[in-house]
């Protein structure tokens, strides 16, 4: 066998083994879509989901950084997914006009919390802190965002300030990456 | 090696023109084969990119390469025994087909039998003579003659076992 063909199957390895990396934290999306999915959902939330599921892949195949932020991501990123969903059960009155407020405020709520646990867990981090907090603060948000997409735009736009709040001051805190 | 660890592609190039020149000469110290080295090399090669996304940035970048082709080297090389030893066999069993060796081999069994009873009881002798018709069988009842000859046959294997170290 040639180098060139040595090299082609070695680079072909080497994706492999990053596919290997994206796939826990591709699987913990494609779930957490169905099961969303599965209920009854906005018609936007297929859009959203597909996004979360590409997220997943390209960042587990593009950094290591960036594919260990995945999962905490994703963790996070279920405050806000069911916090609202949960408010409402508990008959806090969502669809009557004064108490949306409560809704809308669990998602900018659960985004505080969840940007909160992205910021706690990268602290733990020796380096690589920016990138951790910019993919699992975007797939936290994604995920979020199925659960808040229920109270509209404005939902949203709440669910990304609550991230927004914390994860902001935390990014430009973090030491920049050493250049390589 | 850290960098492509870390997910940089820019890296891989070098990384490969670093390390295949490397694996292949450790190889061949290894295998003293340059076929087998070269295939040794391949393999561990490809695993080493596959698993280099696992690799701790912090360890021995050339100590964990080389650990990697030594594993494929010491798996080839076993491969290669164990498939030497498979190929003879085909060999053997070709060489017994034929009708001058299978009587030789057989002569040679009867010799080492012959050998082996000349070591053992005359009852013991005539019970397993008996069983095999060659000589007659002792007026005794069929339970009796079976339980001597299964004590016939426990010595016998017994007296093989000790003369040739083998049943």
């Amino acid at each position: 066998m040639d180098s060139t063909d040595l090299l082609r199957r070695a680079r072909f390895s080497y994706e492999l083994g990053r596919l290997r990396v994206a796939l826990p934290g591709l699987a913990a999306a494609a779930a957490l879509v169905a099961y969303v999915l599965n209920r009854p959902h906005q018609s936007q939330a297929p859009l959203l989901a597909a996004l979360l599921v590409v997220g997943a892949l390209g960042a587990g195949l593009w950094r290591r950084a960036s594919a260990r932020a995945v999962l905490p991501g994703l963790a996070a990123g279920l405050v806000p997914l069911f916090v609202p969903a949960l408010a409402m059960r508990a008959g806090m009155g969502c669809g009557l006009r004064d108490c949306t407020t409560l809704c809308l405020v669990s998602c900018l709520a659960g985004g505080i919390v969840a940007g909160g646990v992205i910021a706690w867990r990268s602290t733990t981090l020796a380096e690589g802190r920016r990138a951790f907090l910019a993919v699992a603060g975007a797939v936290g948000t994604l995920a979020g965002a199925l659960g808040c997409l229920e109270f509209g735009a404005f939902g949203l736009l709440l669910l990304v300030a609550g991230f927004a709040v914390i994860l902001s001051p935390t990014w430009v805190l973090a030491p920049r990456p050493a250049a390589a | 090696m850290v960098r492509l660890a870390n997910g940089d592609r820019r890296a891989f190039r070098a990384v490969f023109d670093a390390l295949h020149p490397l694996v292949l000469r450790w190889c061949r110290r290894m295998l003293r084969n340059d076929a087998d080295a070269e295939d040794a090399t391949q393999v561990a090669l490809e695993k080493l990119f596959f698993q280099l996304s696992d690799f701790d940035v912090r360890g021995d970048a050339l100590g964990w390469a080389l650990a990697v082709a030594t594993a494929e080297c010491r798996t080839l090389a076993r491969k290669q025994t164990r498939r030497r030893e498979t190929s003879d066999a085909p060999l053997a069993s070709l060489a017994v087909d034929s009708d001058a060796e299978r009587s030789v081999a057989r002569e040679q069994l009867r010799a080492a039998l012959g050998e082996v009873l000349g070591t053992m009881k005359p009852e013991d002798v005539q019970t397993l003579l008996a069983w095999i018709d060659l000589a007659p069988r002792p007026e005794v009842p069929g339970p009796t003659f079976r339980k001597r000859l299964e004590r016939a046959v426990q010595r016998l294997r017994g007296a093989w076992r000790a003369r040739y170290g083998l049943d």
